[in-house]
């Protein structure tokens, strides 16, 4: 009988499938995406994906923990028709900064690291600049959800009021207490990236000790947050927030035609809904009259607009203006 | 008394429902979900995975997809996909130019067996890698 069923499967399939073999990954997509004269570019390259052009809606996430709304008033507040924080604050570097989360699914620990480090040093006045660990908060927070394999932004926030958070900067840069582990690694053996070593995807362990060579300890290097809230779904409460106090954690749902940006305002043409991803929100503007959010990615300075991306603003589009968390530092 | 029982009752549903609409709602970010096995990109992943695993036994023969039982995809910095897969023998051999390679008919030849493959691909770099096989 087992006989019978798997001769029946194995001619069905052997049917369809040729010999194992690499196929010439087609770029479809990228041209499809530069034809239609849409408000962004793709970027060349060899992956194949969904050729379908069924323009879908935006899904919506999975709903999480919650965060108090803060709710500003901003009638008395004149913004700008663009803005970039990296402009406002020069002197604070941590706002020109593009990490790489690697092979993990770790983006809700840097979207947040990387605004609280920009917001340490906004909030000081630039007298206090540090790389804030995505590894400690990817880590030791518990409460985050499941480490790489996802997180609550709202979570880490929170975290970092009530446990804080160390220092540490990119993966071997020996910058802070707690650099990051997950190397940004390649395949290829002429690339200029480090090799890859069993790239598993597990969470590192939470160390509660700095890297060999750091002063001061562990304990006396965490910096706290006074508050952390959301922020409502509004354009307007979003760019003040920004405005007065710097970048935003944001999230939206990526579609596969988001990996293939280069530069423009994108927004969803093609393929379908891969999942919930954050980012850094840093600034607006408007490009050939199309509205869009300033935004950092954590793939590295290679991805797109040399590691940041323009976002379509105003419509909450792929959730993006749904999920905006932040707070100030203590 | 009914009439105010009823205000208090809108009350409380009001002020509950106020409530839930006053807090933000937090998603899950980062984490894997399942995707249809027929999606260009979990078959260009598991096109690699095979080529990989071929390249890595050093059985006479090449191994060949049966049966797809599970994708999942995640976003990490580009895509990673998570396959689980019913793989068995071929009829071809490894340094063979055949272009159609069928299963073994005979079971006993065939040897079925599972793997769950990790792919990582990265696109804008060309890069696709297979960070995790486990058979």
């Amino acid at each position: 009988m087992w006989r019978a069923a798997f001769l029946l499967l194995a001619a069905s399939i052997a049917v369809s499938l040729a010999r194992p073999h690499l196929k010439p990954m087609s770029s479809d997509m990228v041209n499809y995406i530069n034809k239609i004269n849409t408000t962004w570019k793709a970027g060349h390259n060899f992956h194949n994906v969904d050729y379908s052009y069924v323009q879908k809606l935006c899904g919506t996430m999975l709903k999480g923990p919650k965060l108090p709304v803060m709710v500003q008033y901003a009638g008395d507040v004149e913004l700008p028709k663009e803005f970039d924080a990296r402009e406002q604050w020069p002197n604070c570097p941590t706002l020109k900064e593009i990490r790489d989360q690697g092979s993990c699914g770790s983006c809700w620990a840097f979207g947040a690291a990387e605004a609280i480090s920009d917001r340490v040093c906004i909030h000081s006045n630039a007298k206090v600049s540090v790389e804030i660990s995505s590894e400690d908060l990817l880590t030791c927070c518990d409460s985050c959800g499941m480490g790489c394999n996802g997180g609550y932004p709202s979570a880490a926030w929170d975290f970092w009021t009530n446990e804080g958070l160390v220092t540490g900067g990119l993966y071997d840069s020996h910058v802070g207490c707690r650099p990051y582990t997950i190397p940004p690694c390649e395949h290829h053996v002429n690339g200029s990236r480090p090799s890859c070593t069993g790239e598993g995807g597990d969470t590192p362990q939470c160390i509660t000790m700095c890297e060999s060579g750091y002063t001061p300890a562990y304990k006396k290097d965490k910096h706290f947050g006074k508050t952390s809230y959301s922020v409502e779904s509004d354009e307007k409460q979003i760019q003040t927030e920004i405005y007065k106090n710097g970048p935003v954690e944001g999230a939206f749902t990526v579609y596969e035609d988001f990996v293939l940006y280069k530069s423009g305002v994108y927004q969803h043409v093609s393929g379908s809904a891969v999942g919930g991803h954050a980012i850094k929100v840093l600034g607006w503007g408007e490009e050939d009259g199309v509205p869009y959010w300033l935004c950092a990615n954590s793939w590295n300075t290679d991805w797109g607009d040399n590691g940041f991306f323009k976002f379509l603003r105003g419509s909450d589009h792929c959730g993006i203006e749904s999920e905006i968390v932040a707070g100030i530092p203590k | 008394m009914r009439v105010y029982r009823n205000v208090m009752l809108k009350l409380v549903v009001f002020t509950v429902l106020a409530g839930v609409f006053a807090v933000g709602l937090g998603g899950l970010v980062g984490g894997p979900s399942d995707v249809d096995v027929n999606d260009a990109g979990v078959q260009n992943a598991l096109n690699f995975a095979v080529v990989q695993h071929n390249r890595g036994t050093n059985d006479l023969y090449l191994s060949q997809v049966a049966q797809v039982v599970k994708a999942e995809r995640q976003v990490v910095a580009g895509m990673k996909y998570f396959i689980t897969v019913r793989l068995a023998k071929s009829t071809c051999k490894k340094n063979s130019t055949n272009e159609v390679c069928s299963i073994h008919t005979d079971p006993e030849k065939a040897r079925p067996y599972q793997c769950k493959f990790t792919v990582w691909s990265r696109p804008w770099i060309s890069d696709i890698q297979l960070v995790e096989e486990r058979c």
